[in-house]
């Protein structure tokens, strides 16, 4: 499998399937498809709705196929509505119940959910530092939210982000933030959706021709390169396939800048619909 | 003793009565006209929508509504004003919503003869934002309360047994209509304008307990005018915060409803309040262009027609893209000019 290592040493599987918005059934097909073409990492959070039903599904399947708890990394994310509630060592809790497991492999805020994010981040500081969480970060945050969390001091630097990244939205700015400061970044809606620019794009239908791969394979392929690991959601198992079958060749220098001059900033997931006043 | 079986009817035919007529209800125009249109970029509407970064949203109220027309004018725009509407929605609005915006795009923040005053909000008012697809209530007032009426509307009372009633015989109130908007001459006579202005005056001087627009802010307007210095400064520092370009415009209006605001009445008012809010932002002022008293761009006293509303939003448009670089980037400028032109 092929992983990639966090600030603290953590191991993360280079590829992560999401889980969000799957009914039991439907997940119950999918990951088991997963785990049989390779893939370790889930994603979930709670705001999906179905962390009880990610715990089952996978207990299930580790069992099914053999492996163990620890052949795995989960991710999950505490959302807007537990940040004003504000126990966030009981969510916590709450959560690993749900996912039927000791620890979650990456912890992240769902939002900066603004008045809360900075506090919530210090309480997830004190739940990494008891062992429920082997790795905490945060997901859709900009340069200014971070520069706001630093502002108030942090004690344990975020091992991981998660925010819309793929080729018609680079975020440099964001990219570069987290570089410097060695946090690893989780690209979510890492294909756009295959939305009609990406799909009928020429620059990517040019280099999936040359290297005999499909335009996903190739958007997949630049992610890996970024060193950007692609969280993606499929329900289709031989989609589950042909998004692993990626580590058989490799975009020039060339290519990942053409790709990349695709980038217009545009965000499938507008942010603050989902949280408002990001 | 209550009597626990008549108890026990009686709130079964209650339910009954609401469960089974609020859905009748729902279906009447007097209902749907209750709600604003669902115009914004909510988590609905961005699925099924492609189109992203856009370069300008309009908060405000009536005048702003129908104060600007973007279609060919080559500028991606959303005017999320609406019939009336206070600065506290605008301001829920755009934190809701304002994802849809690019970077550094424009925030023009109508600015209406009383917006320096706050107004009590009604049941309504709360009701009227209620089905925007929002995370927050866009008019947290009353929100509970507007909330169950939206689901059981006979709580209304007699104006829902009426609006029933009507619907029932065949004689449902008409859904709104932008349809007297829509048209490119302004259809009042002279003698009309002249009432119509009054009455926009006399309006405004009853919402807002003033008997001469020249005497002093009365100590309740002084304190509704302290909410609204903070609450513009809010929404300023909202938007600066996040890189966008807030920009005061103050619409005009045809010379019957202007001489009706004199100049004192501008500085108490309008002016002032914009001093006080105290934050460097562009101020585009029309309420003393002469090109738009005409009453032929409006279709009434107050608001610009089709005609006016092209011709507003172009004279804006032309006047942002020649703002300074400090406000407007060399790039958004072109940008801007060349759309324009």
């Amino acid at each position: 499998m092929h992983t990639i290592k966090l600030s603290n040493d953590i191991e993360m599987p280079a590829i992560i399937m999401s889980t969000n918005w799957m009914d039991y059934p439907t997940m119950k097909k999918v990951v088991t498809a997963g785990l049989q073409t390779g893939y370790r990492a889930f994603d979930t959070a709670r705001d999906y709705g179905n962390e009880h039903i990610v715990g089952k599904v996978l207990k299930e399947c580790l069992e099914e196929q053999g492996l163990k708890r620890e052949d795995i990394f989960i991710t999950t994310k505490i959302g807007n509505s537990q940040q004003r509630v504000g126990n966030i060592d009981e969510q916590i809790d709450i959560s690993l119940k749900n996912l039927k497991t000791d620890y979650v492999d990456c912890w992240m805020m769902h939002w900066p959910y603004p008045n809360y994010y900075i506090e919530t981040y210090h309480k997830m500081e004190k739940v990494y530092n008891s062992g429920k969480a082997r790795a905490i970060g945060m997901a859709n945050y900009h340069v200014r939210h971070f520069n706001k969390l630093l502002e108030a001091g942090i004690e344990i630097e975020p091992h991981c982000v998660q925010f819309e990244h793929h080729p018609m939205r680079t975020a440099d700015d964001i990219v570069q933030f987290c570089n410097d400061r060695k946090i690893t970044i989780q690209a979510y809606s890492p294909l756009c959706r295959m939305i009609e620019p990406i799909r009928n794009s020429e620059i990517l239908h040019a280099i999936a021709k040359r290297y005999g791969k499909t335009v996903g394979q190739v958007i997949l392929r630049w992610h890996i390169q970024h060193g950007s690991v692609p969280c993606f959601k499929s329900v289709n198992p031989e989609r589950l396939k042909e998004n692993f079958d990626i580590w058989d060749f490799k975009l020039t220098d060339e290519e990942m800048k053409e790709i990349s001059s695709m980038d217009c900033d545009y965000k499938y997931h507008l942010e603050s619909a989902s949280c408002p006043g990001f | 003793m209550i009597n626990i079986k008549t108890l026990s009817k009686k709130i079964i035919r209650k339910s009954l009565y609401y469960l089974l007529l609020s859905p009748v209800l729902k279906r009447t125009n007097w209902y749907r006209n209750m709600f604003v249109e669902n115009i914004y970029p909510s988590n609905s509407w961005y699925r099924q929508n492609p189109e992203r970064n856009f370069d300008l949203v309009v908060l405000g109220s009536s005048s702003a509504k129908w104060a600007f027309d973007f279609t060919n004018s080559g500028i991606k725009a959303m005017n999320w004003a609406q019939q009336p509407q206070t600065l506290i929605e605008d301001y829920n609005l755009f934190r809701n919503f304002h994802s849809i915006l690019r970077k550094g795009g424009v925030v023009l923040i109508t600015v209406m003869p009383f917006t320096g005053l706050n107004k009590q909000t009604g049941l309504y008012d709360a009701l009227k934002y209620l089905h925007v697809d929002a995370h927050e209530p866009i008019q947290p007032h009353l929100y509970r309360k507007a909330a169950l009426i939206s689901q059981i509307p006979l709580l209304l009372g007699l104006p829902a047994l009426k609006a029933l009633v009507k619907y029932c015989i065949g004689k449902d109130a008409p859904l709104k209509s932008n349809k007297n908007a829509m048209v490119n001459e302004n259809h009042m006579d002279e003698a009309q304008l002249i009432q119509n202005a009054l009455n926009y005056i006399n309006g405004w001087k009853m919402q807002f307990g003033i008997k001469d627009l020249s005497n002093p802010l009365t100590p309740g307007n002084l304190k509704g005018r302290e909410y609204r210095i903070n609450l513009m400064r809010t929404i300023i520092d909202f938007c600066k915060e996040r890189n966008y370009c807030p920009i005061f415009v103050i619409p005009p209006m045809t010379e019957y409803l202007k001489r009706h605001l004199t100049p004192e009445f501008e500085e108490l008012y309008i002016y002032s309040f914009l001093r006080e809010v105290n934050r460097d932002i562009p101020t585009l002022d029309y309420s003393r262009n002469e090109t738009f008293r005409n009453p032929n761009l409006y279709f009434n006293s107050f608001f610009l027609n089709n005609r006016g509303r092209k011709l507003f939003t172009h004279q804006v448009l032309s006047d942002i893209a020649s703002l300074d670089s400090s406000i407007i980037s060399p790039s958004q400028r072109e940008s801007l000019i060349a759309q324009t032109h």
